[in-house]
């Protein structure tokens, strides 16, 4: 399609009557040649109203088509034709000519919007928050705070459970070794008979080799005698269950063999 | 001396590295210079000034925690808005249903900036920054988010389809849409935002 062609036609083209050949092969044109781009697009602004007139008749969604190109027009991402196309409706479009404005605008503001000034300590506290916090000197914990953190773990009771049985097991084996104040004179009773026993014997094996046995030795195992005697009665009126072995009857046939 | 060099900031390659190896001071650089857009981000979404800044801390935690992670230095950017995306959604998630926002939470209402060598046209871009700060409310939260990555941000419809796990047809598609649907809602707000330019 030439120039005059093209020109001839340009009316049906605008108004969307040509067919589809010749449609392309008019934007073809339009491609190459930039006079008649030229003149096309003064035509369609210089006839506005009949332009809206036959389009509203005619291709009444031609405003999306036209928006949906608009994005791409602002971008530049449409090919000659079609941004030619494009210009031409929003030049004369009340209703995608401001949104064509617009859009361009927005590519201009848009990207200065992307950074927004946080308060002056913003970056102070975002870095505080993922440093490790500064020592913190803290005061020196007084006995009722080691109490208080003390008892506030978790373990505490299971803890305490374990030293209050400890110390019962504890006590109960310290107790048992201790003898009672009876025990304690039993102890001296046995010392006694213990000692009374040791020197009757002596005194046999002494009378076994055919020697007297001297006054001072006989004064002791007296002395002995008496001592046990006295400790087997405190002991008898301490607690004579404490004392079953040493009966008084034996006692006596024991004094009296040690008389002897 | 050898101040030419010493105000000129330093790659994130070499950022990233001596963070990795434990270097405070470049982590602190590191938060500082990207501080406004982890808080931009999460401002988006949370429409919230104090959500927006315990978000923000959140998210440098987990950058910190997860430099390791991050393979290529090169593609830190996405990498952190896509740890940033993600830690916003979670909070979202937790949240109950928030009350829209109100003019008195615009960030660009909210904060007097340093005017510059031009406090006119400051001014202005501020005034703009108000309105398309409206008009994004009215938008869904999807479109809101395409809006967010895409125009503001800055990301590439690739790696908003991965963050995003959507074809990439389907996310320029999306991308179109919201951008029309902005378009709209700011001509909306004022018939005279793009013909005063």
């Amino acid at each position: 399609m030439d120039c005059q062609g093209l020109r001839r036609r340009m009316a049906d083209m605008m108004a969307g009557r040509l067919p589809a050949a010749e449609q392309d092969a008019a934007h073809d044109h339009l491609t190459h040649c930039p006079d008649c781009l030229e003149v096309w697009s003064r035509g369609l602004g210089e006839l506005p109203e009949l332009a809206a007139e036959v389009m509203a008749q005619t291709a009444p969604d031609l405003c999306s088509q036209a928006q949906s190109l608009i994005p791409d027009l602002a971008d530049g991402a449409l090919a000659n034709v079609e941004a030619a196309l494009a210009s031409s409706h929003t030049a004369s479009c009340r209703d995608c000519g401001p949104l064509a404005h617009a859009m361009d605008r927005l590519a201009h503001d848009l990207p200065g919007m992307a950074e927004i000034e946080p308060d002056a300590v913003f970056a102070r506290d975002a870095l505080a928050a993922m440093l490790p916090a500064p020592p913190n000197p803290r005061p020196r914990a007084t006995w009722r705070e080691i109490w208080r953190d003390l008892v506030k773990r978790p373990r505490f009771a299971m803890e305490a459970a374990f030293i209050v049985a400890l110390l019962v097991v504890v006590g109960l084996e310290l107790t048992r070794g201790l003898e009672p104040i009876p025990q304690l004179h039993a102890g001296s009773a046995s010392l006694a008979q213990g000692m009374a026993n040791a020197a009757r014997v002596m005194e046999r094996q002494v009378a076994a080799v055919g020697v007297q046995a001297s006054g001072g030795f006989a004064a002791y195992v007296s002395q002995a005698k008496k001592d046990y005697q006295r400790a087997v009665n405190r002991a008898k009126s301490a607690d004579w269950r404490l004392l079953p072995s040493l009966s008084p009857k034996r006692d006596d046939a024991e004094d009296e063999d040690a008389g002897s | 001396m050898k101040a030419g060099g010493v105000n000129q900031p330093l790659d994130v390659p070499v950022l990233l590295n001596r963070c990795r190896a434990g270097d405070a001071l470049a982590w602190e650089a590191l938060v500082r210079r990207y501080q406004a857009r982890i808080y931009g981000l999460a401002f988006y979404y949370l429409r919230d000034p104090e959500e927006a800044r315990d978000c923000a801390q959140e998210i440098f935690v987990r950058i910190y925690q997860g430099l390791d992670s991050c393979a290529d230095d090169r593609t830190f950017t996405p990498w952190m808005l896509t740890m940033g995306r993600n830690c916003c959604i979670d909070r979202l998630r937790r949240q109950a249903k928030r009350p829209l926002s109100t003019d008195e939470l615009n960030p660009w209402e909210r904060s007097p900036r340093d005017e510059g060598p031009n406090p006119e046209e400051t001014l202005a871009a501020d005034t703009r920054r108000r309105l398309i700060y409206r008009a994004l409310e009215k938008l869904s939260l999807q479109s809101r988010e395409i809006i967010v990555l895409k125009e503001i941000q800055g990301l590439k419809f690739r790696e908003i389809a991965t963050m995003l796990g959507l074809p990439i047809g389907t996310v320029k598609s999306r991308s179109g849409r919201a951008r029309i649907e902005l378009a709209k809602a700011v001509v909306a707000l004022d018939s005279s935002y793009g013909a005063r330019s």
